[in-house]
């Protein structure tokens, strides 16, 4: 399998909201909006589990061209699984992976939090920073980075999750994510 | 330490400058915890959710 190329974010990003899909940017790519510099080579979302959301969701994928990735299987291979795209199949997927032509996307359902829980949608949408970019004014709905990144890698298995927390601990420290998300909510107009 | 984006354009370039590999356990999971990893694994929830959709889509009466 071809290597990754790093995600399209503007095409994804438009795309979900083209087809109103209730997401949140979580994982390397919210990280990276918060500073951090430890990242996959893919774009992670947390999205609602609603199935109105996850028929939106399937079209973004086939939208994209997405493909299931497969670890062991070529590019051509992964694409002739007889993967449908549907909101069953996404309802079915904890975590589902895709290449599409914006690049790798992951779609989860929930992530681990701190405490041996997990938040879904709803529980990370309220502390969530709500970045509007643009001159359409896009909204972005950005996974706090002191809730979601520090205590779910925290309590990841995953080597290069442990690997990432030193910094992303840096970062809180530097500074305050409440003042953040101030900052966004008295900007210029507000 | 950089500040929090001010841009998709900006944010693009973090990504496009740090984004490094994926890992092998980047994988697709279903909720009873099998790793879709193989081909045969996703061909085995492929047949699962096709034998739903027949199920769902078997008239009733």
């Amino acid at each position: 399998m071809r290597e990754p190329r790093p995600p399209d974010v503007g095409r994804i990003v438009e795309a979900l909201n083209r087809h109103g899909v209730e997401y949140l940017l979580v994982g390397g790519v919210a990280a990276a909006a918060h500073g951090a510099r430890r990242l996959t080579a893919d774009a992670d979302t947390v999205i609602r589990r609603t199935t109105d959301n996850l028929e939106a969701t399937a079209a973004v994928l086939q939208d994209l061209h997405a493909y299931l990735l497969v670890d062991g299987l070529s590019d051509d291979e992964a694409k002739a699984l007889p993967v449908q795209i549907d909101a069953l199949a996404l309802s079915r997927m904890e975590i589902s992976t895709w290449r599409t032509d914006a690049g790798d996307l992951d779609v989860l359902m929930e992530i681990p939090a701190g405490d041996g829980t997990r938040r879904n949608y709803e529980d990370l949408l309220p502390r969530a920073v709500d970045a509007t970019y643009g001159a359409d004014r896009t909204i972005v709905h950005i996974a706090a980075l002191d809730y979601q990144h520090h205590r779910s890698k925290r309590w990841s298995n995953r080597p290069k999750d442990h690997e990432a927390l030193p910094e992303l601990r840096a970062i809180l420290n530097a500074r305050d994510s409440h003042s953040v998300v101030a900052e966004r909510e008295a900007g210029p107009g507000r | 330490m950089s500040e929090f984006v001010k841009s998709i354009e900006e944010l693009q370039e973090r990504v496009n400058r740090y984004a490094r590999l994926r890992t092998a356990d980047d994988v697709s999971i279903t909720w009873d915890g099998t790793r879709l990893d193989s081909k045969e694994k996703v061909l085995a929830f492929l047949d699962e959710l096709a034998r739903d959709r027949a199920t769902t889509a078997t008239p009733e009466g």
